[in-house]
């Protein structure tokens, strides 16, 4: 991951000017105060999710092995879900076996949410819960989600999940409850610590390295030069999402 | 969440005038002790703003990725929840549990924990996720949460000079040593 | 020429209470379905990650669409100045209301956290058709109510047609958004066409009218006001037409589909081989919403009946209420196109027609909302003067074969 330093500068501007007025409030309330509330503003702007980076993975499914899971056992354990076969489980990722009828070239694929940048689930959603962070990643604000389930109507992907019963252990990073939608997150939590997804740890680990996870927008990203250097296609390139999931060797 | 922030405010209200009257009828709660020394704002503050407190963080966290370990609703949960006399943490829905304590009181009803976790998580506790290069540099270079207090300050309109005081001593971090050792032994968890 | 009355029914008998019971109960198992979808989950209902509209949403979609449909009656009165139609004014604009409170309360009722509502009316993304809905359902009914008190109250008759045109362009806009929840859904084969909002459009008039046909029917039976022949068979004649303009549409949306390859799958799936969703398509939305009516409607032999037209006006809805199910359910039901060309499997049901069995809470949630809007309409023409004293021809027909135009603004 970058160091702190290259996220300078694409903060929020809203936030900074209103702590930038709180300081001034404060100012005149309590001086000692108001010079921390500033110094905070300048120092939260390294903090967060900026748009100066766009989160991205790329997989490359001429390693992905049929036999191997990790990434899913890996996700699952990460975040919380089970999936025990029974259609209205969650699966926040999965392996679909792909092959061409007319050639029997096959290859194993794992497929999550795509994290788009014209993403359908954001449009359709009425209340914004489904939304897009600034850095590219796709989540569901289920503090606000009502559980209509139109995004996942929308989705081209099968992304989505939909949770139908009471649940309990739930990980401490991942919320997640009856009544509301869920999909990856990229494993937020994890990106904002700095460290990659789980599905690209275990990959790494256990796998064949078949993920690399990085920011889209650096040109010196091990994903960027990757990008660059071999073709590469979005799933249902022609609705024009603009990915951020891309796959090698489909 | 909205109801909730309504809500509250109005029915603490009505409760301090209705204070003597209520007193004599329903029992005081008895709030479990926490683990920490202080909490993260002055005491008197969260009792009455928690809820925002808990909204802006939520806010900040879901929306624009800055999570705090301690300012977080596991960090609430990991110091105000501690097990029962038989060993157990209280259900989220149990008395004993520390925000029904004053919510049955008061008679308000959250539904935070249909989602989130009511447990402590010793991997959540140790995990170094939440410090790394960015939020350590941000943490070590700001007056810990004081500014923020001068904002929330500012949306409750009241003075910032009370919590101010108070937030400043989050800024001990105790026993960083030990809790790096077992954090890099848990690093695959979170 | 006899005057035209307006009367509240007198709702006192026992077949009234007996219809108020039953609904109400009906109701009332709707609820406690709706009570066990939120406190067990839709772990209880069919639903499931792939098929994860059902029951509830069938219902829901043909009540808001027959509701739009219902306001045609009165728009036709006033909009158009169709003289003939006044007398049924009132009554339209009632089931208008009915029909759609009744669907969104399944709508709501079925929702993941009904008690996150509160965040649907402050929290609005405007990208989203669902969010415009919100608005274009709530306005419909504001606008409908306006629009009967206008008729209602004589001193404001003259604002009549202003209203009924805007409640008329309203009504429009509205089935634009419900049809276009499923025009928009580029990520599903059997969706995805422009066509779905025109569609919608005439399916709300052939619904909503058979609708209100039978509940003009069923009233004026039930009261023992005169129905008169020359009023019904004009409602018949204009229902056959909705129900073939329903079939037409069909018809052009899926001539559309089969002539490109990439939908042959799909396409096979809903018109030839697709089990339960063939057989609704074909016996239910072809042959009872439309073939069946059409000729119960125009047969020498049943042309005349008024037991054909009651007939015909049951067998539409329930063609519409098949068209419904094929289209929400059987649209799902058929996997996403995600690797086109491709063979795929996995752990997620990829590639496979998707499972659907409707459970009992989620019926009973979509017939209690049915049956509220019935207790609506059932209380409603108790409550106030929806219903003319008599609908016989001679109350009727002298009004009709004056200037239809001039009377338009005129008198309700």
């Amino acid at each position: 991951m970058r160091e702190d330093g290259a996220a300078d500068g694409g903060c929020d501007g809203n936030r900074r000017s209103f702590l930038g007025i709180a300081g001034l409030v404060t100012l005149a309330l309590a001086p000692g105060v108001s010079l921390i509330a500033y110094a905070e503003g300048a120092a939260r702007k390294h903090a967060g999710a900026g748009s100066q980076r766009r989160w991205g993975l790329l997989i490359d499914t001429a390693k992905c092995k049929e036999s191997c899971t990790a990434c899913v056992t890996a996700c699952s354990a990460y975040n919380g879900w089970k999936n025990e076969g029974r259609p209205t489980d969650a699966q926040w990722i999965r392996k679909v076996q792909v092959t061409d009828p007319s050639t029997g070239f096959s290859r194993s694929v794992p497929l999550m949410c795509q994290h788009c940048a014209n993403a359908p689930c954001v449009e359709v959603c009425p209340t914004g819960a489904s939304f897009r962070r600034a850095d590219g990643i796709v989540l569901v604000d289920r503090h606000i989600c009502i559980g209509c389930r139109f995004c996942m109507m929308a989705c081209p992907y099968k992304a989505r999940s939909f949770i139908s019963e009471n649940l309990s252990g739930q990980r401490p990073w991942a919320p997640r409850g009856k009544g509301t939608v869920e999909a990856c997150t990229l494993c937020v939590p994890r990106v904002d610590a700095g460290k990659v997804p789980a599905c690209v740890e275990a990959c790494a680990r256990e796998g064949a390295g078949a993920m690399t996870f990085g920011d889209l927008h650096d040109p010196a990203s091990d994903i960027r030069r990757a990008l660059a250097a071999y073709p590469s296609v979005q799933l249902r390139a022609d609705l024009m999402l603009d990915t951020g999931v891309r796959y090698e060797g489909l | 969440m909205l109801a909730i922030r309504l809500i509250i405010p109005t029915v603490v209200l009505a409760l301090i005038a209705a204070a003597p009257a209520v007193a004599g009828r329903v029992p005081m709660p008895k709030i479990p002790a926490a683990k920490g020394a202080h909490c993260v704002r002055p005491t008197q503050w969260m009792r009455k703003n928690h809820m925002k407190l808990l909204m802006q963080l939520r806010y900040e966290a879901v929306h624009e990725g800055i999570r705090h370990k301690r300012e977080s609703l596991p960090g609430c949960i990991a110091c105000h929840v501690s097990r029962l006399p038989d060993g157990k943490y209280p259900s989220a829905s149990s008395k004993q549990f520390f925000c029904n304590a004053c919510h049955e009181y008061v008679g308000t009803r959250i539904d935070c924990f249909s989602c989130h976790s009511s447990r402590p998580d010793a991997a959540y506790e140790m995990a170094d996720g939440l410090r790394h290069p960015v939020a350590r540099a941000h943490q070590a270079g700001r007056g810990s949460a004081a500014g923020w207090a001068g904002a929330m300050a500012l949306v409750a309109g009241r003075a910032a000079s009370s919590s101010s005081r108070g937030a400043g001593r989050t800024r001990a971090k105790p026993n960083q040593g030990a809790a790096a050792t077992r954090r890099e032994r848990l690093r695959g968890r979170f | 020429m006899s005057a035209l009355h307006f009367r509240e029914i007198d709702g006192r008998g026992a077949g009234f209470w007996a219809l108020a019971v039953l609904l109400a109960a009906f109701l009332a198992a709707g609820l406690t379905a709706a009570w066990f979808m939120e406190h067990i989950g839709h772990i209880i209902t069919g639903m499931t990650n792939q098929v994860v509209w059902g029951m509830p949403h069938v219902f829901a979609v043909f009540l808001i669409v027959a509701a739009s449909g219902a306001l045609n009656v009165a728009s036709i009165a006033s909009v158009f100045g169709k003289v003939a139609y006044k007398p049924l004014a009132r009554l339209s604009g009632l089931l208008a209301i009915a029909l759609l409170v009744g669907g969104l309360t399944i709508l709501v009722l079925d929702l993941g956290r009904p008690g996150h509502l509160i965040v649907a009316l402050t929290h609005y993304n405007f990208r989203s058709i669902f969010a415009w809905n919100i608005f274009l359902y709530t306005g419909f009914v504001v606008v409908s109510g306006f629009y009967l008190w206008v008729m209602m109250e004589r001193r404001l008759n003259g604002y009549a047609r202003m209203v009924g045109t805007v409640a008329f362009i309203w009504r429009l806009i509205l089935t634009t958004g419900t049809g276009s929840i499923f025009g928009f859904l580029a990520a599903r084969q059997p969706y995805d066409e422009a066509i779905m909002a025109p569609m919608f459009i005439v399916m709300s008039f052939s619904f909503g009218l058979a609708v209100f046909i039978l509940v003009l029917m069923a009233a004026c039976r039930g009261t023992r006001r005169p129905l008169g022949d020359d009023t019904l068979m004009r409602l018949k004649n204009l229902l056959g037409v909705f129900a073939a303009g329903v079939l037409y549409f069909l018809l052009a949306l899926h001539i559309t589909k089969l002539y490109q390859a990439q939908f042959a799958g799909a396409e096979a799936f809903l018109l030839w081989n697709g089990g339960i969703y063939t057989v609704l398509f074909w016996f239910g939305a072809v042959l009872l919403g439309a073939v069946v009516p059409l000729l119960l409607f125009w047969l020498p032999q049943t042309r005349r009946s008024r037991a054909a037209v009651g007939w015909g006006a049951a067998s539409v809805i329930v063609g519409g209420l098949a068209l419904m199910y094929d289209i929400i359910i059987g649209g799902q039901a058929w996997p996403l196109s995600i690797f086109p060309g491709m063979r795929v499997s996995s752990s997620f049901y990829d590639g496979v027609v998707n499972f659907y069995a409707p459970s009992l809470p989620e019926c009973a949630l979509g017939l209690g909302g049915c049956a509220l809007a019935l207790l609506i309409i059932l209380f409603g023409l108790k409550l106030l003067p929806f219903l003319p004293e008599s609908l016989a021809d001679e109350v009727v027909a002298p009004r009709a074969a004056g200037a239809d135009v001039r009377a338009a603004t005129s008198s309700a």
